[in-house]
């Protein structure tokens, strides 16, 4: 599934256009789940998700192509993070909503155990959410964590712990 | 079954009734859209070739096992000793548990000035550890570092080219603690250290350092605002940090003293040993020299076996809420 049929011998370099074709259909579905385990929010991880499919469209020449699907992971966890900060950022310059005004796509996530999930999830530090997801949901090693962000593995095992722990603590005190 | 099974079930669990929005075709429309000259290959812009003037002979030295020219937090500094290597105190960028700050790392360089040299390995040397990083942007070089020891000594930092702008990616407060580690590595060389009335040492920073461009000062660097910028005092640097151990390191089997500086509450500092997977396998406690301030810790682990290692080292969450805390980690491999 993490890698992509190259046309055919001679040709070393996928056109960017039937590229994206296979990486959507190959990838789509799995990489807004991503989003939304970074995010809690599905209608901005889709915002993110379709901004990394353009941008490897419009750099398709300049990256590793066998790596595609990596690049593309790597893509949607910083962009998360990128839209997390803003999210942050435009949060403390906005006014008070009005009563309690539930997320446009509150039914699509209203299943009970997964918002408890997310929000455990939501209560831990940015780094430790990452590492968590590569680990568990996208099931990456150390090694691939560890280059997917730019952090050394001892730094991946380090927040992989801390994190499950204040995973599991989140998740008993979020069903007490 | 693996312990953590339980998540990766969770995980999936969670987001199994998601049902992506966005289609292919969206997709390509947006792709359609761009402007055709941003979709064209360019070959890159010839990089400016930075040319590190190392000239063996005058070296600097900097002692760093009878103290007498470390800081009291442990930082090195130069003092010229011809013909042996320099160890210098490099900074880079690495993660806190509240934004970027400095970690500091001990490089062994060929060079006849230290300030330069210290300098042009805090913005284009390659860190020791992973975790750390420079965000000086490859197109900028540091041409040399001269120290104007006048009546108000200053540090001037000589570029390439302008550096006004943030590089694309880098947040503000990157490019700030950016900024800091340049100047802190030039400005370690110069610190000075004197005794209070009680006998203590205080270390003072070096001179604040300004950056041009041939003879036009340069008041905004990394979108940073100056003319005068600092090293960020020990504010800006990581609360925790080991020094004696470098990422990768073989040491012997046996025991293993490791050392470094903590600033934290009440001089507490943790570590934890990892073998494989993310299993602690020893763990144990020690304060540093003082409270709160960036100050020297020392702890041993006895009896290491051969085998490859994480050490993590990180203060303590006051909160008890699982706030994230400050830490260094470093690969040990034992023989």
């Amino acid at each position: 599934v993490n890698s992509i049929a190259v046309a055919s011998p001679e040709e070393s370099v996928i056109d960017a256009d039937a590229a994206l074709a296979d990486l959507y259909a190959g990838h789509y579905t799995r990489l807004v789940r991503l989003a939304v385990l970074l995010l809690r929010d599905q209608a901005l991880a889709e915002d993110v998700v379709q901004d990394a499919f353009v941008a490897v469209h419009q750099r398709w020449r300049r990256i590793d192509q066998g790596t595609a699907p990596a690049y593309l992971a790597k893509s949607v966890v910083n962009r998360s993070r990128s839209a997390l900060r803003h999210r942050g950022v435009v949060a403390r310059h906005r006014p008070e909503p009005p009563g309690d005004a539930a997320p446009a796509d509150a039914p699509a996530l209203a299943n009970a155990q997964r918002g408890v999930v997310l929000e455990a999830l939501g209560t831990l530090p940015t780094r430790q959410r990452e590492v968590l997801v590569m680990r568990y949901y996208l099931d990456y090693s150390e090694r691939a964590i560890a280059h997917a962000l730019g952090i050394s593995q001892g730094a991946v095992k380090s927040h992989a712990s801390r994190g499950a722990a204040s995973l599991r603590q989140a998740l008993a005190e979020e069903t007490r | 079954m693996n312990d953590n099974d339980d998540l990766r079930q969770l995980f999936h669990d969670a987001i199994s009734e998601v049902r992506p929005r966005g289609t292919y075709d969206e997709i390509r429309s947006r792709t359609d859209k761009l402007d055709p000259i941003a979709r064209r290959w360019f070959l890159p812009a010839i990089a400016a070739a930075v040319v590190l003037g190392f000239v063996i002979g005058g070296a600097v030295w900097l002692n760093r096992d009878d103290g007498s020219t470390a800081t009291p937090s442990g930082q090195h500094r130069g003092v010229v000793k011809p013909g042996l290597k320099s160890d210098l105190a490099i900074f880079y960028v690495g993660e806190g548990a509240h934004g970027p700050v400095l970690f500091y790392e001990t490089h062994s360089l060929e060079s006849d000035d230290a300030d330069d040299t210290a300098a042009q390995e805090a913005a284009s040397g390659a860190a020791n550890d992973p975790d750390h990083v420079s965000y000086w942007p490859k197109s900028v070089a540091i041409t040399s570092v001269k120290l104007q020891n006048d009546a108000d000594p200053t540090i001037r930092i000589y570029l390439s080219r302008s550096a006004a702008g943030r590089p694309a990616g880098v947040t503000p407060a990157e490019a700030e603690r950016q900024v800091q580690a340049i100047v802190r590595s030039a400005q370690v060389i110069h610190a000075t250290t004197t005794k209070d009335d009680q006998g203590s040492f205080v270390q003072h920073d070096g001179p604040p350092a300004e950056f041009y461009v041939g003879d036009q000062r340069q008041d905004t660097v990394l979108g940073v605002t100056g003319p005068r910028f600092t090293g960020g005092g020990d504010a800006a640097q990581a609360p925790v940090q080991v020094t004696s151990v470098v990422n990768g390191e073989t040491v012997q089997a046996g025991d293993l003293v490791v050392k470094g500086l903590a600033a934290t509450f009440e001089g507490n500092v943790v570590w934890e040993l990892m073998l494989g997977g993310d299993a602690i396998l020893d763990s144990g406690t020690t304060t540093a020299a003082e409270c709160c301030v960036l100050s020297p810790y020392e702890f041993t682990i006895n009896n290491l076996r051969p085998g490859t290692y994480t050490l993590v080292v990180h203060d303590t969450d006051e909160s008890g809420t699982g706030k994230p805390v400050n830490q260094d980690t470093k690969e040990i491999v034992v023989e």
